[in-house]
């Protein structure tokens, strides 16, 4: 009977040891994207940070108001980041190409001068992210991107933001990998 | 073979006490930087008595923020001329900090964020100094406010425009007002007290003004009570002070509160306004009851 009570004790404690276990991850969650070239036809190319959302460009044709982003490749610029509103001629083809967009978002961009331990310091919303724009000195591109590259941005809507590339494949089916914080 | 199993059991609890996780060590420190917009620039010649502005952002890391202290460094001297302690948890900090430049050839401005990890973040600028002076023009006027219990005399005062409100037409002015004069016991004496909306220290400014506390913005002022006390501004150089050159010259940051005690008649004690304007405020008059008045003579940078 005393084994059996002090078994039984033991069993608690173990019940509590394993939920009282701490599992509160408190790290933000990262706002990571994919987007893919012209002619990628697996990975939309388009991209709304109000909606967090990528699109293709049939769908982001329906949603021109909402897009503030838009990925290609051509020699000369490799991958590049641009918006809508950047005048992107003979890229985009056919009856949803942005050329025939009534609503057209222009995105600027500048390349900062962050290190990727203090990008990885920021949190969305914080004030730090407007800091990085360059207002004298901003661009309707951000082209040659490569790994590890930083950039501020601010949307037609004036939102901030600060994005690093992650990953890029090259070529006009290629894709860009980024991770960005906005306010 | 009873043992076994208990053995069995105590096994699986050393096993789950082990195996906790709490080994998340990574200990993000704050990032301070420096904001963009109509600030002055790294190795900017401002001529002495010249604005300077200062914008500073600052992310949290993995804890919130705490504390910004700013530093001038001039002539081989540390002046801290802001110690604030804070609690940001969200959003980062974003503050801005005007001044004026000394006669010192080179002042070096520091700034340091730290966080509850007690992790810091320092940003620097260099400020050199112009050719001639940019000492400015200064409001000067004279009013009578009522202390606490007083209905009628205005209450609160703009130090910018000499505009004063009383608890009636307050209602919209609140962001606008940086003194509020009271009367309360301390050391064994009454004592008439200026102070300003954002001061929660002992004898918090509420307690006589309870109003105050619903206020969404609530300005501070620091008053240099060293100088006050020590009466170290001369009534003549108060009345002869024609520009900010005394006003700013006269503030010591060192010794510093939202709060000034024993502000009796001819009383000149230097304050800095929240907005980071300089000004001497000379006590005419002061009664020590709660429904009294307090005159004053105020000379503000414009």
């Amino acid at each position: 009977m005393k084994s059996l009570k002090l078994s039984f004790v033991l069993f608690l404690a173990v019940t509590m040891a394993f939920t009282s276990c701490d599992k509160d991850d408190s790290s933000p969650k990262k706002n990571t994207v994919k987007l893919g070239a012209q002619e990628n036809t697996t990975t939309g190319g388009f991209y709304s940070f109000s909606e967090k959302k990528v699109y293709s460009m049939e769908l982001a044709f329906a949603n021109q108001a909402k897009i503030d982003l838009l990925c290609f490749y051509e020699e000369g610029n490799d991958i590049t980041l641009a918006s809508p509103g950047s005048n992107i001629t003979g890229i985009f083809t056919g009856d949803y190409s942005v050329e025939l967009w009534e609503t057209k978002n222009t995105t600027r961009f500048c390349l900062s001068t962050l290190t990727v331990a203090e990008f990885d310091a920021i949190k969305d919303g914080d004030a730090t992210i407007e800091t990085q724009f360059n207002t004298e000195q901003n661009y309707r591109k951000a082209k040659l991107l490569k790994v590890g590259d930083i950039y501020a941005f601010q949307t037609q809507d004036a939102r901030y933001g600060l994005l690093k590339v992650n990953a890029v494949t090259q070529g006009a089916a290629g894709t860009l990998e980024f991770e960005y914080k906005i306010k | 073979m009873k043992h076994i199993g208990q053995l069995i059991v105590m096994l699986m609890l050393a096993y789950a006490l082990g195996s906790c996780s709490h080994d998340k060590t990574d200990s993000v420190p704050p990032l301070a930087l420096f904001k963009n917009g109509d600030f002055t620039t790294e190795g900017q010649r401002i001529p002495i008595g010249g604005k300077l502005s200062f914008g500073v952002a600052a992310s949290a890391g993995s804890a919130p923020i705490t504390n910004l202290r700013i530093q001038r460094i001039a002539n081989g001297k540390v002046i801290t001329e802001l110690d604030k302690g804070v609690f940001i948890t969200t959003g980062g900090l974003d503050y801005e900090f005007n001044a004026v430049k000394s006669g010192s050839q080179e002042e070096q401005w520091r700034f340091m964020v730290m966080n509850a990890n007690r992790d810091s973040s320092i940003i620097t600028r260099t400020v050199l100094l112009g050719d001639g002076s940019a000492y400015g023009p200064i409001t000067h006027y004279t009013l009578t406010l009522g202390m606490q219990n007083n209905t009628l005399h205005p209450n609160f005062l703009d130090l910018h425009s000499g505009n004063a409100f009383s608890t009636l037409s307050i209602s919209g002015n609140e962001a606008s007002v940086d003194l509020v004069a009271f009367v309360y016991e301390t050391g064994g004496k009454l004592s008439p007290t200026l102070c300003c909306p954002a001061y929660t220290g002992s004898s918090s400014v509420t307690t006589h003004y309870p109003e105050i506390g619903t206020w969404s913005t609530r300005n501070s002022t620091l008053y240099d009570y060293y100088s006050a006390d020590w009466s170290l501004v001369k009534p003549d150089e108060f009345e002869r002070a024609e520009s900010d050159s005394l006003l700013v010259a006269s503030y010591n940051p060192q010794n510093v509160s939202g709060l000034c005690k024993y502000c009796y008649t001819n009383k000149i004690i230097p304050f800095k306004t929240e907005n980071g304007k300089y000004g001497l405020v000379k006590v005419k008059y002061a009664d020590t009851s709660k429904d009294g008045i307090i005159e004053l003579e105020v000379k503000i940078q414009q």
